[in-house]
């Protein structure tokens, strides 16, 4: 008698060493795409590089465009994914900022964009090292937006945003965003799938409108003030409902390969008193860590990992911490001017105020342009978080951790 | 400093320092990849500095039989991979390896008189010597993945072989592959 | 149009019938129309061409000038879409268009 196999010694081909750029490479290949453009960019161009690999050696039957800027590439891809192609691009931090109008153009004409972005500094001053800086000034694009925090994730979420984007109910582009080189150019166990458990879970969905000559229809219209505004609502509502259709498709990839994917990741959280809300894999990682020395050394900390970011999960989120007496959000990035400089801080805030809960919540900034993060600095923050609940006094302002002051 | 976690502990911290050009930031994805091929968990990645030629860079590994989360530098290495004697000063490397330093230098004398503070373990290799014999360039990654290989039971000879081979192509994978047998044989233990 | 919701809209702005600007009747937005002396044009077609709407009909109908020439095709203008912006007219190389007052004209 054979024994069955588990359905992971079915789907996984080889467990293999990557970095999160190849890893995204490898699962543009998996899904067959048919369009690429790109245009190079610290840290994101080993994507490209492994792509245009691919194609070179026949790996891949896809049309590569080599284009001349980022604005381009997003352009062009939006061009072909309105003829109906499976699409992909990448960019990172002033290439993100380059294609930003064509950011909104994507999502107003509902094409099933995906593209990475490895997170990056903005200039100036010049900076190629990482954060995501330049991914939440793309936040209010229109795009649903996942942040992986290992390169396994970064895999698997790109596949799960074809199934996504592509769903009749959606029609949206996606962004997959991880940190930039502290997973961008860091070698990791990764297993890769036999491809055709991937192209069995994302069939090419064609169920949309296409520019196709035979059945003329126009699209990039201008739109009168009559018409404007419902046809961005749309995408407001579309953007909001798409999370039951990411909920399912989690499901169904986690049922499919063997995987346990939720809408957030939830790490010593069921009976924490203080938990750090993190998003990315250097914040995550080292958070985790230190919630181990924490309880350890008996504090009861836990982590809450935002992997969907847009649309925000919120009732995940508040179900998740809504029995800790503080929480923090470590952002990796600014929004300057703002009430809290932290921009997750205040989506935390806003989404708790929403549903009438009062809960602390501090405001960290950490790993700009790559400052380095140590587990201690997280396990400190613990502490802090400790002594605020103990003494009641909470610091109204972000804390900026990492900073020589 | 806080000790790290129980989990933590279970995992080995290498760094390699070397200069931009020489290759050590291959040298720790070679060996990153030769563990997750024998089912351990790793995690290489580059310091990232300005890379240029010639100036100090660093690389990490951690191998672990567990999951790795952390992403932090490695500050205490339990062994440190030395791509020049030289470079001992400059990254303090005898006051922060925890258990090994691998050492390139002329000589052991050099060596024993760089390390005399130094109470771990140390394996001098001449992978100048080496490097050039097998590959007549100064390039020596290989060569002191070979010296590695001598302390590092994680992982095999073989498995690293085969991948040096795999990132090298056949002509420069061959020569490369003898430079890290040549320098597994004849790394010495100095103390 | 006040009943027409966002649910009711094809998503993207997308125009699903082909060339149904026809239905805009832009012929109101003008305060000057073109008129074409039939007998001084001699059928270049440039207007045809220079016109951005395009409201510039060129039609299978002889004619015949009042010197005898005789043209296969004929120029007019749709009026329904014509904004009387006066290309035409600017570009007409025999000034065969005039620009008309549409009040008081």
């Amino acid at each position: 008698m054979t024994k069955a196999l588990s359905i992971r010694e079915e789907v996984v081909k080889e467990r293999v060493g990557l970095t999160s750029n190849y890893a995204a490479a490898y699962a543009v290949k998996a899904v067959d795409v048919d369009v690429i453009a790109a245009y190079p960019i610290t840290p994101q161009t080993t994507i490209i590089e492994k792509l245009a690999e691919f194609v070179a050696n026949g790996e891949l039957d896809a049309e590569y465009i080599p284009v001349e800027s980022e604005h381009s590439a997003l352009s062009a891809v939006v061009g072909a994914a309105a003829a109906g192609a499976r699409v992909f691009t990448a960019t990172s931090a002033q290439g993100l900022e380059f294609m930003h109008e064509v950011l909104h153009i994507t999502s107003g004409l509902r094409l099933p964009v995906v593209m990475a972005v490895p997170g990056r500094a903005l200039s100036a001053p010049i900076s190629i090292h990482g954060d995501y800086q330049d991914l939440m000034n793309a936040r209010d694009t229109g795009w649903i937006i996942m942040i992986a925090s290992t390169a396994q994730e970064v895999y698997d979420s790109i596949i799960m945003a074809y199934r996504i984007a592509e769903d009749r109910r959606v029609l949206l582009p996606v962004m997959v965003s991880y940190d930039g080189f502290l997973m961008s150019h860091t070698t990791e166990p990764v297993e890769l799938y036999h491809e055709e458990y991937v192209r069995r879970f994302t069939p090419r969905n064609l169920e949309r409108y296409r520019l196709d000559p035979r059945k003329p229809i126009t699209m990039g219209v201008i739109a009168s003030p009559e018409w404007y505004y419902e046809i961005k609502y749309q995408v407001i509502h579309t953007l909001k409902e798409s999370k039951a259709v990411i909920r399912e498709v989690h499901e169904e990839f986690n049922k499919a390969f063997g995987t346990n994917y939720g809408l957030i990741e939830k790490f010593m959280v069921d009976d924490a008193d203080y938990v750090l809300i993190t998003y990315g894999g250097a914040s995550s990682g080292n958070a985790k860590e230190a919630a181990r020395r924490a309880r350890e050394r008996g504090l009861r900390a836990g982590v809450v990992r935002i992997r969907l970011f847009r649309p925000f999960p919120t009732e995940e989120l508040i179900e998740a911490i809504k029995d800790a007496k503080v929480v923090a959000v470590i952002d990796r990035a600014l929004t300057p001017g703002n009430v809290y400089e932290g921009p997750v801080a205040s989506d935390v805030i806003s989404a708790l105020y929403s549903r009438g809960i009062e809960k602390p919540v501090v405001s960290v900034v950490h790993g700009i342009s790559q400052r380095t993060m140590f587990v201690e600095d997280f396990y400190n923050l613990y502490k802090m978080l400790d002594e605020y609940s103990k003494t009641g006094k909470y610091p109204g302002s972000t804390i900026f951790m990492g900073l020589r002051t | 400093m806080i000790p790290r976690s129980k989990m933590a502990n279970s995992t080995v911290e290498i760094t390699f320092y070397g200069r931009g050009g020489q290759g050590a930031v291959t040298a720790a994805q070679i060996i990153a990849q030769a563990a997750i091929k024998r089912g351990l968990f790793a995690s290489s990645f580059p310091e990232y500095g300005a890379e240029r030629r010639g100036a100090p860079v660093r690389a990490y590994v951690r191998l672990s039989r567990e999951p790795i989360v952390a992403r932090e530098p490695i500050e205490r290495p339990n062994i440190s991979v030395v791509f020049d004697v030289r470079l001992l000063r400059i990254f303090n490397i005898p006051a922060i390896t925890r258990d090994t330093i691998v050492v390139n230098a002329s000589s052991k004398d050099e060596v024993k008189q760089e390390l005399s503070s130094f109470n771990g373990k140390v394996i001098y290799v001449n992978a100048y010597g080496i490097a050039m014999k097998h590959l007549g360039r100064p390039i020596v990654n290989t060569t002191m993945l070979g010296a590695l290989l001598r302390v590092l039971d994680l992982v095999d000879i073989e498995t690293v072989k085969a991948l040096v081979m795999e990132t090298f192509g056949s002509k420069a994978g061959r020569a490369n592959a003898e430079a890290l047998e040549e320098a597994y044989k004849t790394a010495e233990v100095v103390s | 149009m006040r009943n027409v919701t966002w649910r009711d809209i094809p998503i993207g702005g997308v125009i699903l019938e082909p060339g149904n600007a026809r239905n805009n009747i832009t012929g109101t937005w003008r305060t000057q129309r073109p008129v074409i002396d039939q007998d001084a044009c001699i059928r270049c077609r440039i207007c045809w061409m220079y016109c951005p709407e395009p409201a510039i009909l060129e039609l299978r109908k002889p004619y015949v000038t009042k010197s005898g020439r005789k043209y296969e095709v004929t120029y007019e203008i749709d009026y329904d879409h014509c904004k009387g912006c006066g290309i035409c007219a600017h570009e007409c190389p025999v000034k065969a268009i005039k620009m008309v007052p549409e009040v008081g004209g």
